[in-house]
């Protein structure tokens, strides 16, 4: 049977991720037809459509605003990177199951066995710094990309996070174009392991693109009023 | 008059579908008008694109009306044509008149 209520997920994400100025009656209307019979599909599809062109729209309207807005962002994810490289070079190397103080904590403190486990909880210890020091970068720089337009900050931040989304996607391609699938998937005799690493490096990534939403205060809680009231709220 | 204060297809159609509508145009019967009179399913995200930016061009105006509960408590947006979009609207109709005068290929509605 048909829910009364309109797709949860949907409905959040147009919440949150719509960028229209008239967002709220957007919301209210495509509830308003939903109750009158239409189907949940027709609800996705209306909803994703509302958000790409709601962003577009506003994107567009704010071209040079955005770009120095992502612009700024991208600097910063570019300091992220250096450090993250930096601290990445020394904790592998300190952690790493291969050290001496590694040998001789599994060898004399710890059973000899449980250092193949280790194994595994190095590439976790790995991710959660680099996740931790993505995540604080991530939020940051969503704040300060979300400072260009304090007025209606949605766009712009989605628009920043679309932005690092397409860049994660030309990541995984340029592996998979350098190495082939297999090869970034899976390391030949680790299978499960290199599995487990793509996940954790995934992970990561997704957890940038959240901080970036919450640092830019796409996923607060939203006052459910209209944002605008005539078109002059628009032309601050 | 600028190129950006020209009517389009689809604003062209939203603002025939405010003036059929009358007083109570906000976005549910503007979409169900324009499904209906084209025969193809409508987007309400695009709607309200071309209705920012006829308002952005001066060609209608809106106003918060009522919540109701089917609406999940969220108001209403009535929009209206104002009297410079009105006569863009005659202008673009006399302007397509013009174009459409003389061409035996479109009469009789065979293309």
């Amino acid at each position: 049977m048909r829910s009364e209520q309109p797709p949860r997920i949907a409905a959040w994400m147009l919440r949150h991720f719509g960028c229209s100025p008239n967002n709220d009656a957007v919301i209210g209307d495509l509830d308003e037809r939903y109750r009158l019979g239409r189907s949940r599909l027709w609800y996705w599809r209306q909803t994703l459509i509302a958000i790409a062109i709601g962003l577009f729209h506003e994107v567009w309207r704010d071209k040079a605003r955005t770009i120095a807005a992502i612009g700024t962002g991208w600097i910063m994810l570019g300091v992220y990177r250096l450090i993250r490289d930096r601290l990445l070079d020394v904790i592998s190397f300190e952690l790493s199951p291969q050290t001496a103080l590694a040998q001789y904590v599994f060898s004399r403190l710890l059973p000899r066995g449980w250092l193949i486990y280790y194994q595994w909880v190095y590439f976790v210890l790995l991710a959660l710094v680099v996740a931790t020091l993505g995540a604080i970068f991530g939020a940051f720089s969503g704040w300060v990309v979300a400072k260009f337009r304090p007025s209606s900050r949605n766009p712009i931040v989605v628009a920043y996070a679309v932005s690092f989304c397409g860049y994660w996607v030309y990541t995984i391609l340029r592996s998979i174009v350098k190495h082939g699938l297999g090869a970034i998937l899976i390391l030949p005799g680790h299978e499960l392991r290199g599995l487990f690493v793509f996940v954790l490096i995934q992970s990561v990534w997704m957890t940038i693109i959240a901080s970036i939403l919450f640092g830019g205060g796409v996923l607060k809680s939203r006052v459910e009023h209209s944002s605008r009231d005539g078109a002059e709220k628009r032309n601050e | 008059m600028t190129r950006r204060d020209q009517l389009g297809n689809f604003e062209l159609m939203v603002m025939l579908a405010i003036i059929r509508i009358g007083d109570n145009a906000y976005g549910v019967p503007i979409s169900e008008e324009l499904e209906k009179r084209t025969g193809r399913d409508v987007a309400i995200g695009s709607v309200y694109a071309a209705l920012e930016r006829l308002e952005d061009k001066g060609f209608v105006r809106s106003e918060l009306g009522e919540a109701t509960p089917e609406r999940g408590g969220r108001a209403k947006r009535y929009f209206q044509v104002t009297a410079r979009g009105l006569k863009e609207v005659r202008d673009t109709q006399r302007a397509l008149v013009k174009l459409w005068h003389g061409l035996p290929e479109l009469e009789g509605g065979k293309v």
